[in-house]
């Protein structure tokens, strides 16, 4: 997945677990940029009576650097605090949740943002309501206009919006995780000698019913910057990169009197993520939950991991005779200098015409947005391997099909952006998991918080 | 690779943004997008440095057994009070004077600095607080409290309470 249980420590604590990150110039708002993080994978929407939320014991943040070095300018904090109408009944409500102040509603969240820049942490707002899950339509009938009023406006032009969308990330976890199974060309896999497989078939999305926890904020494109706003797309200082971390505090010690676990000390990181897959498909097992910890300044001792996938040395071996080229690649030992500047440097001017989002020699894993890109009136899915110099990796929008554009980066589409000798593998262009954005039933938002409405647990299987 | 439908076509030539559910912000909510944009400072947040490092005493006898064997330990006891008695035991080592060493945060992880936060209220040090005690052998024990840390050296404290833990 993106980065949905990617990590073994972290796949055990789904509210620090951070699943994606988009970062984009808003559609409907052009002079701001749109940062999401989402957080708890694979929310079953019928999972009550104790909804899904956001721990109150977690500190999730969102930041960015605007300079090149890797470490935050700009961060947003955010707590939760999570209170009971009722403490005397078990119910998550007691009736209609028609309005956020509503009576019925037992079991409800606030947050607090929290700006930290040059050190110093301000609260821009705190007690916002987050909206309710959508549970059906006894209990949480209009859900959509009930959770549009959970968009909160800042000062600054800041909107904020914190609680339960529908997953908009699109991947064929089944097949994916069944040793690197792509439906369209599984005929083509080496099957181990089972021969299981004796034609193509069409993609399944795995997180098609299934909802997250985000924590979207809209803020006004000078705001982040660390010059004048709006630069030139040739400007540096119009890239941003874009991370989110999850901390707990270091001592926790389970009150058995109280059935409660009492956490105390200072905060610190337990969950990261920047580009989808980053931690996921890079990184070996023995490093994930250490990469966990680590700030993206750190991450040049991951580089050759970057730069050497080992997914390229395995799709060959999977798909005998489909990636040639791939495999001569990686018998080679080059090291994948467009893998380096797509996830670790930013592309540098002069590779894609009219684009560049470089942040400088810092090898950093960030999701970076060149701000001066404005966004798309055609976007397309694959983003700048298709030609939309406002998707990804320039940033990431909700839609985007990064599985395909990953796969296809690493099964060495993308090598001649930095070899014009290179020729890529015919499927290097092709290859996809069979998914495209609809595959994902919930559609999405052509507004802040731009992720769709979540699935209802009364509407979905379980 | 076959030759199969281009996985592309998958993707509309152009998203059809009306084509999807809305999510009309609530009237108001956006009022402010004309105004400047400014943000509230507030003080630093940086801890207030530590107070200056004395030397080391040496090392405090652990009490007899039979003194340990006077307080009610239990498992719960352990649990919810090794805070207490941390602190307690920090509290009597001042008066007593012995040290107690201000040491640089929690070295439980090098690698990982902690989270820049808005400053602690004056209520999170009414507790509860934890001790942590990586490593019997060295009197180190780690002070935990609201969102701050500290470390303390009292071979003594630790030593007393390894003896009452070995009654409990």
């Amino acid at each position: 997945m993106s980065s949905h249980r990617e990590a073994p420590e972290i796949s055990k604590d789904p509210v620090a677990d951070s699943t994606d990150v988009y970062a984009f110039v808003s559609p409907d708002r052009p002079d701001t940029v749109t940062l999401i993080a989402n957080y708890i994978p694979l929310e079953g929407p019928a999972g009550g009576p104790n909804f899904y939320a956001f721990g109150d014991d977690v500190l999730y943040e969102i930041h960015v650097d605007n300079n090149g070095d890797a470490i935050p300018d700009i961060s947003f904090q955010f707590r939760f605090e999570t209170t009971l109408t009722d403490p005397g009944t078990f119910l998550y409500n007691t009736g209609p949740i028609l309005s956020l102040n509503s009576s019925n509603w037992n079991s409800r969240q606030t947050h607090t943002v929290t700006l930290v820049k040059n050190g110093t942490a301000a609260v821009l707002a705190e007690g916002l309501a987050c909206p309710p899950c959508n549970i059906g339509p006894l209990s949480t009938p209009n859900y959509a206009s009930l959770a549009a009023t959970a968009v909160h406006g800042l000062p600054g032009g800041i909107k904020v919006f914190a609680g339960q969308r529908a997953e908009g990330f699109y991947v064929d976890l089944g097949a994916v995780f069944d040793l690197g199974d792509l439906r369209p060309f599984e005929n083509l896999h080496a099957q181990y000698g089972l021969n299981v497989f004796s034609k193509s078939a069409p993609g399944v999305n795995a997180t098609a019913a299934l909802n997250v926890h985000s924590i979207a904020i809209q803020v006004p494109i000078g705001a982040l910057l660390s010059g004048s706003p709006r630069g030139s797309v040739t400007d540096k200082a119009s890239v941003i990169g874009v991370w989110t971390t999850a901390s707990r505090q270091t001592a926790t010690v389970w009150d058995a009197a109280t059935g409660t676990a009492v956490a105390v000390g200072p905060f610190h990181q337990v969950s990261r993520l920047a580009n989808p897959l980053f931690n996921e498909v890079l990184i070996p097992l023995g490093s994930k939950d250490e990469w966990n910890t680590l700030p993206p300044s750190a991450d040049k001792q991951f580089a050759d991991r970057v730069t050497n996938p080992e997914l390229a040395s395995l799709l060959p071996a999977l798909y005998p005779g489909v990636f040639p080229n791939l495999a001569k690649l990686v018998a080679s030992n080059t090291a994948r200098a467009d893998l380096e500047a797509i996830l670790l440097t930013g592309i540098p001017s002069g590779i894609v015409t009219g684009f560049q989002n470089y942040t400088g020699t810092v090898l950093a894993d960030l999701v970076r947005l060149n701000t001066a890109i404005p966004p798309s009136t055609s976007p397309n899915p694959l983003g700048i391997i298709g030609g939309d110099l406002a998707g990804f990796p320039n940033g990431r929008r909700v839609f985007d099909d990064v599985v395909s554009i990953e796969l296809r980066a690493i099964a060495g589409a993308t090598v001649p952006l930095v070899d014009k000798s290179y020729t890529p593998d015919a499927a290097a262009g092709e290859v996809t998991d069979g998914l495209t954005m609809n595959s994902v039933p919930s559609g999405y938002l052509d507004v802040f918080p731009y992720l769709g409405v979540p699935y209802s647990g009364f509407s979905t299987p379980a | 690779m076959p030759r199969q439908t281009p996985s592309d076509q998958g993707h509309p030539e152009r998203i059809d943004w009306t084509d999807v559910h809305r999510l009309t912000p609530r009237n108001g909510s956006n009022a402010d997008a004309d105004k400047k944009h400014t943000y509230i400072d507030r003080p630093p947040t940086a801890a207030a440095p530590p107070p200056a490092v004395p030397a080391l005493p040496p090392a405090v006898p652990a009490p007899p057994p039979a003194a340990a064997a006077r307080l009610p330990m239990t498992r719960r006891s352990i649990l919810r009070g090794v805070a207490g008695v941390g602190a307690v035991g920090a509290a009597a080592a001042l008066g007593a004077g012995a040290v107690i060493r201000f040491d640089k945060p929690s070295e439980l992880k090098p690698v990982s600095k902690p989270v820049a936060m808005a400053p602690m209220a004056p209520s999170a040090m009414a507790g509860p607080l934890v001790v942590y005690i990586a490593d019997t052998t060295n009197g180190l024990l780690d002070v935990f409290g609201g969102t701050g840390a500290t470390q303390v050296r009292n071979p003594a404290l630790v030593n007393q309470l390894l003896a009452n833990l070995k009654l409990a």
